[in-house]
């Protein structure tokens, strides 16, 4: 492999949705960073917004406009920081990450595409068992 | 000799650290493996497939646990 550069990156920003509604509404781009399937039943609605699910990021990330602020958003908290501080260090300036996600979203009474129903259906099937991933 | 271990704490990253310390140990070499579990540090490297094994701030191996062999050749 080549020789790395080691860069000392700087704290990601964090957006609530509250936040994030208002950004996207100057103008931000949303990335989404769920799952395909999940995506399709219910996404975020009234923005901009581009879905690259979290698995093909590593790839598809030069889809991404230099000149847009982003807000990234996963299925956790953990995924779209991975992808903001894989941004930055591409040399990205302006990346947050909502937290809370899309139910923060829809709680706060922001537009959605689909079913919202879906998402109490998905929060369920997750976390029913021991050892959920959501933690 | 120092080996970076870049991971967030899953399964294949604590492999990745056995595996190099057994290896080093089985080849009689002294290694100090060091774990940098802090995602910022991670994305330092330019990384997002963990775990990485970085050897000398180089990144030589990420996205799965390496191979023994692979391990053997970082330690020469």
């Amino acid at each position: 492999m080549s020789d790395t550069m080691v860069k000392d990156l700087p704290e990601v920003r964090v957006a609530c949705p509250t936040t994030s509604h208002r950004m996207l509404g100057e103008g931000a781009l949303l990335i989404d960073l769920r799952v395909p399937e999940a995506v399709a039943k219910l996404g975020f609605g009234g923005c901009d917004l581009r879905a690259i699910p979290f698995a093909e990021f590593e790839d598809r990330w030069t889809e991404i406009p230099r000149d847009r602020a982003l807000i990234l958003v996963g299925d956790s908290g953990t995924q779209a920081r991975k992808a903001a501080y894989f941004l930055m260090y591409q040399g990205f300036e302006t990346v947050a990450v909502m937290e809370p996600g899309l139910a923060r979203w829809i709680a706060r009474g922001f537009p959605v595409t689909g079913d919202p129903a879906a998402l109490a259906e998905a929060s369920a099937a997750c976390c029913s068992g021991a050892g959920c991933c959501c933690g | 000799m120092e080996i970076k271990v870049l991971g967030t704490g899953c399964a294949k990253c604590r492999a990745t650290v056995e595996l190099i310390e057994r290896v080093a140990r089985e080849a009689g070499r002294e290694v100090s493996v060091v774990k940098i579990e802090d995602l910022r540090r991670i994305a330092g490297y330019g990384v997002m497939s963990t775990p990485a094994v970085v050897v000398g701030e180089k990144v030589v191996h990420k996205g799965s646990v390496p191979a023994p062999d692979q391990v053997l050749g970082w330690l020469a």
